[in-house]
């Protein structure tokens, strides 16, 4: 059995985007309940169409149902859980034990996923969600590679772990910094993200900071699938479907790498680069190897780099004058140079000679996102095929 | 409702006299948002010296793999000492209780993760004996979880636990400033200036909310349909301390008590009487 690469989808056009560069997997939340209150999120029709769309594929859609529900949420939880499973998702993703309960009494045939809301750092914790009709556990972030690897071989449960993203200071589920600085409920889907605040002491000027770099495994998946770990999970339903497009494509590259035994460190390398340069923060391998220290932190709190290097993404392909058209997302012009990635997993890379707006005039910069533009590509490539900077113009010139 | 209390020290006839019920004793090394801990023979101990009092150990620490050998051995001797229960959190401790057959009772304290009633009536028919109410739940949320079968703890008077970490926040701080760690630290955000106390252990880091929790206000209606109300020294004074406990037990007047718990530790009720959101936009 391969492993599973599972990608987070904020709404539909990210799901596709997930599973047309290689995720097997999506995970979504729907508008009502879920642990990013404020992600997008999807209808239930979104939802259906989604799940068609999945299916088509022969892939999965898992449902976030992962807050820790209020008595007043209890009705809508199961209104959820109801019109979900009308909707065609494969599996829930739970935290709430009583609605592991509920699941497994009303819904017996869909599968239960363990939350990692429930920080399952040990297989006693596995066995005990095992017992009451888990089939899969979201495992804590804050494993070891041999911790992982007891709790598979010490139970009979699928073992998910997180590969990629960003990383919480505190256990899940078992944080509510967020509740007490600024009234927002982290596991209700409201997280505000005090880890990444900074706070003063009463000592001296110097700042308190725990905000944690991001997570990233890419040189370590192969070890992940020889211990047994069934589904490799992406962090991410908020990003931005570069973000996904890239990580997800990325992350499928040396997937399949490995299954067929051509991975090599010059891939691995140029995988890393690509991470890297998508991320708005440096990443490490956290717990995996070691126990995380304070390499694996930043000390001036909030830490985000702003990323312009998303060009555009590719909507059509005007095949009489052999034309990208593109919706544009960030400024380039004449003379950049620029890689062109595919949902195959194809990358071009090629210098922009000419900018053309819709009515065919001719332009040199392109200077306005969401605007659609074309420029020359001999060959036609795929929808949500994207443009990113390759070198600026100045440093070729 | 019988008042259960959490003390830095286990000589424990000055608490008993100012109108403790029974003790919350949090265990070294498996006890998380505490500051003062004790050995498992310092518990086994105390479990001799006050054979009728109520005693519960606390080992609501999150449990790993390499934990697991020494748990299993510790909760079959708290067992045999007849202790009154093991506070929770990881529900490994479930499963070592019931393939160990161990008739201890089970305290679940979730800490921010029992907010309905469904979760204790599950947890109930499971064998759990009681559970601890989230602190992050208002008034009337308590009244309907409380009308689940088993019996209930509230934290009435400390500061309540924040958050915990795995990672060894305050040593990596001082180790940067190329200070001597402490143990524990005083925090305020920068931009509102809300307190925080980070507290560190050999295990994890835990972040407390600075200002102390009170509930006297409300005593009267929760000693009537809640068990068992938790006081928590934390970084009171002795002599503090058990006044506020003393007047949780002995003062008749609900408004005397309100205010003079007031006087010495202030008025903060928490989420009792408000809400969290969790929705910023449409």
């Amino acid at each position: 059995m391969r492993v599973e690469l599972l990608a987070p989808c904020g709404d539909l056009e990210r799901l596709k985007v997930n599973l047309l560069y290689g995720a097997d997997a999506v995970y979504v939340g729907v508008k009502d309940l879920s642990l990013r209150a404020n992600a997008v999120n999807f209808t239930y029709g979104e939802l259906e169409e989604g799940c068609r769309f999945a299916h088509q594929l022969h892939k999965k859609v898992y449902l976030t149902a992962n807050i820790v529900f209020h008595q007043e949420e209890r009705q809508k939880m199961e209104e959820v859980i109801q019109k979900s499973v009308q909707a065609g998702v494969d599996a829930f993703i739970v935290s709430d034990l009583y609605l592991i309960h509920y699941l497994r009494k009303n819904y017996p045939s869909k599968e239960i996923h363990v939350s990692t809301q429930t920080s399952i750092t040990n297989y006693l914790a596995a066995q005990f969600y095992q017992e009451i009709g888990a089939k899969r556990v979201v495992l804590a972030r804050e494993l070891s590679l041999s911790e992982i690897k007891e709790i598979i071989t010490k139970t009979n449960l699928e073992v998910e772990v997180f590969i990629h993203g960003a990383m919480c200071t505190c256990y899940s589920g078992r944080c509510a910094l967020s509740s007490y600085v600024t009234n927002r409920d982290p596991n209700r889907g409201g997280c505000s993200q005090v880890c990444r605040f900074t706070f003063d002491t009463l000592e001296d000027d110097e700042k308190f900071t725990m905000a944690t770099k991001d997570l990233n495994l890419v040189r370590h998946l192969k070890e992940l699938i020889e211990i047994g770990v069934s589904s490799f999970k992406i962090e991410g339903r908020m990003r931005s479907i570069y973000y996904l497009a890239t990580v997800v494509g990325t992350y499928r590259r040396v997937i399949d790498a490995i299954y067929q035994n051509t991975l090599t460190e010059s891939l691995l390398s140029e995988c890393e680069q690509i991470l890297s340069r998508v991320s708005n923060r440096e990443s490490s391998t956290q717990y995996l190897l070691k126990e995380a220290n304070e390499l694996d932190q930043y000390y001036t709190g909030r830490e985000e780099a702003s990323n312009q290097d998303y060009l555009g993404q590719v909507i059509g392909y005007d095949k009489e004058r052999k034309r990208l058209i593109i919706k544009e997302r960030n400024y380039f012009k004449v003379l950049d140079e620029v890689e062109l990635f595919t949902p195959e997993l194809e990358t071009y890379s090629f210098q922009i000679k000419e900018i053309y707006q819709e009515d065919g005039k001719e332009i040199t910069i392109a200077r306005h996102p969401d605007e659609v533009l074309m420029i020359p590509f001999d060959k036609e490539v795929p929808n949500y095929s994207m443009i990113r900077m390759k070198k600026k113009s100045k440093e070729v010139l | 409702m019988k008042l259960i209390v959490n003390v830095n020290e286990l000589n424990l006839e000055a608490y008993l006299e100012s109108g403790a019920d029974g003790f919350f004793l949090p265990l070294k090394d498996y006890a998380t948002d505490y500051f003062v801990t004790f050995t498992k023979k310092e518990i086994l101990e105390t479990r001799k010296k006050y054979p009728d009092t109520l005693l519960y150990v606390v080992m609501n620490e999150m449990i790993f793999n390499h934990d697991i050998e020494d748990v299993t051995q510790i909760l079959k001797e708290l067992d045999s000492c007849q202790f009154d229960g093991v506070v929770f959190y990881d529900f490994a401790l479930y499963e070592i209780q019931k393939k160990s057959h161990l008739s201890i009772p089970l305290i679940y304290h979730g800490t921010h993760l029992l907010t309905n009633k469904e979760v204790p009536d599950f947890l109930f028919k499971k064998g759990v004996s009681s559970c601890v109410l989230s602190h992050e739940i208002t008034l009337d949320e308590i009244k309907e979880i409380v009308k689940s079968p088993m019996p209930f703890f509230i934290t009435l008077v400390g500061l309540l636990p924040a958050g915990v970490s795995r990672r060894k926040l305050l040593s990596y701080f001082y180790q940067r400033k190329n200070q001597e760690k402490q143990e524990k630290t005083f925090l305020k955000e920068s931009s509102t200036q809300i307190p925080l106390i980070a507290h560190e252990t050999e295990k994890s880091t835990s972040f407390l909310y600075g200002k102390r929790l009170n509930l006297a206000a409300y005593f009267p209606l929760l000693s009537k349909i809640v068990a068992y109300g938790i006081l928590r020294q934390d970084d009171l004074e002795k002599e503090e301390f058990l006044q506020v406990l003393s007047l949780y037990k002995n003062e008749k007047d609900p408004q005397k008590q309100s205010e003079k718990t007031a006087e010495l530790i202030g008025r903060n009720t928490g989420f009792l009487m408000r809400k969290t959101i969790f929705k910023v936009k449409k």
